[in-house]
């Protein structure tokens, strides 16, 4: 497995902030499975950039409040 | 725990247990020097069926038992999952097979020297059973690179 690139996100404060919104309720929403939610939030598994933008939309906000590019650790490369 | 990754474990455990005492017997006759192309084909045919019949009831039991659905179409991290373990699955059975081409020779002599009532029905029996145990074994490691990847996402 390649290591996870500099991206973090926001997705569990998200959730949160949504009704307390499950793994499971966010994997519906977006046709995925509860462990690749999971993955994603742990930052183990990058998505594709429409499954972002799915995420995203559940969310209602924009791609750039979900997921941070790490700025710091780009310029370090 | 995914119902791919379930389905993975239910067809390694299955199929070292089935597919290992298959070819562990057919290694027996081997050293032996008793290969029967018939008894063998039959007992491949009956742990074929044995496997199937327990890994399809264990696979529907699981999904039933974790209030999953049988056969989930793959999301994307599932995609990706099944082409590394397809990809390496895939080059180590190119690599045996080539081995087993290699081989050949050798096979052919060991029938010669040891099986001299019938050396070529020996040296088919023996080369098919050698292409079975690569099939065999690949698919089980690619089955394996599945559970480590899905252990690794988790």
């Amino acid at each position: 497995m390649p290591a996870p690139p500099p991206i973090s996100n926001s997705i569990r404060r998200l959730r949160f902030e949504h009704g307390e919104m499950t793994q499971q309720q966010l994997a519906d929403a977006i046709g995925m499975t509860r462990q690749t939610v999971a993955a994603i939030e742990q930052n183990k598994y990058s998505p594709s950039l429409e499954a972002a933008f799915r995420i995203a939309e559940v969310f209602g906000v924009e791609i750039g409040a979900v997921f941070q590019w790490k700025a710091d650790e780009k310029q370090g490369r | 725990m995914t119902m791919r990754e379930k389905v993975a474990w239910i067809a390694v455990t299955t199929s070292l247990v089935i597919f290992g005492w298959y070819f562990w017997s057919a290694w027996a006759d081997f050293a032996a020097r008793q290969l029967d192309g018939d008894i063998l084909f039959w007992r491949f045919l009956w742990c074929f069926g044995i496997a199937l019949v327990i890994m399809l009831p264990a696979a529907i039991i699981a999904a039933r038992l974790g209030g999953q659905v049988f056969d989930p179409p793959a999301d994307e991290m599932e995609v990706r999952i099944e082409a590394i373990s397809n990809r390496y699955g895939l080059a180590l059975l190119e690599i045996l097979l080539v081995t087993i081409v290699l081989a050949s020779k050798w096979i052919t002599d060991i029938a010669r020297a040891d099986f001299t009532l019938d050396p070529v029905g020996a040296t088919a029996i023996m080369l098919v059973n050698l292409i079975l145990f690569v099939t065999a074994f690949a698919a089980v490691v690619r089955e394996i690179i599945v559970i480590i990847q899905y252990r690794r996402y988790a």
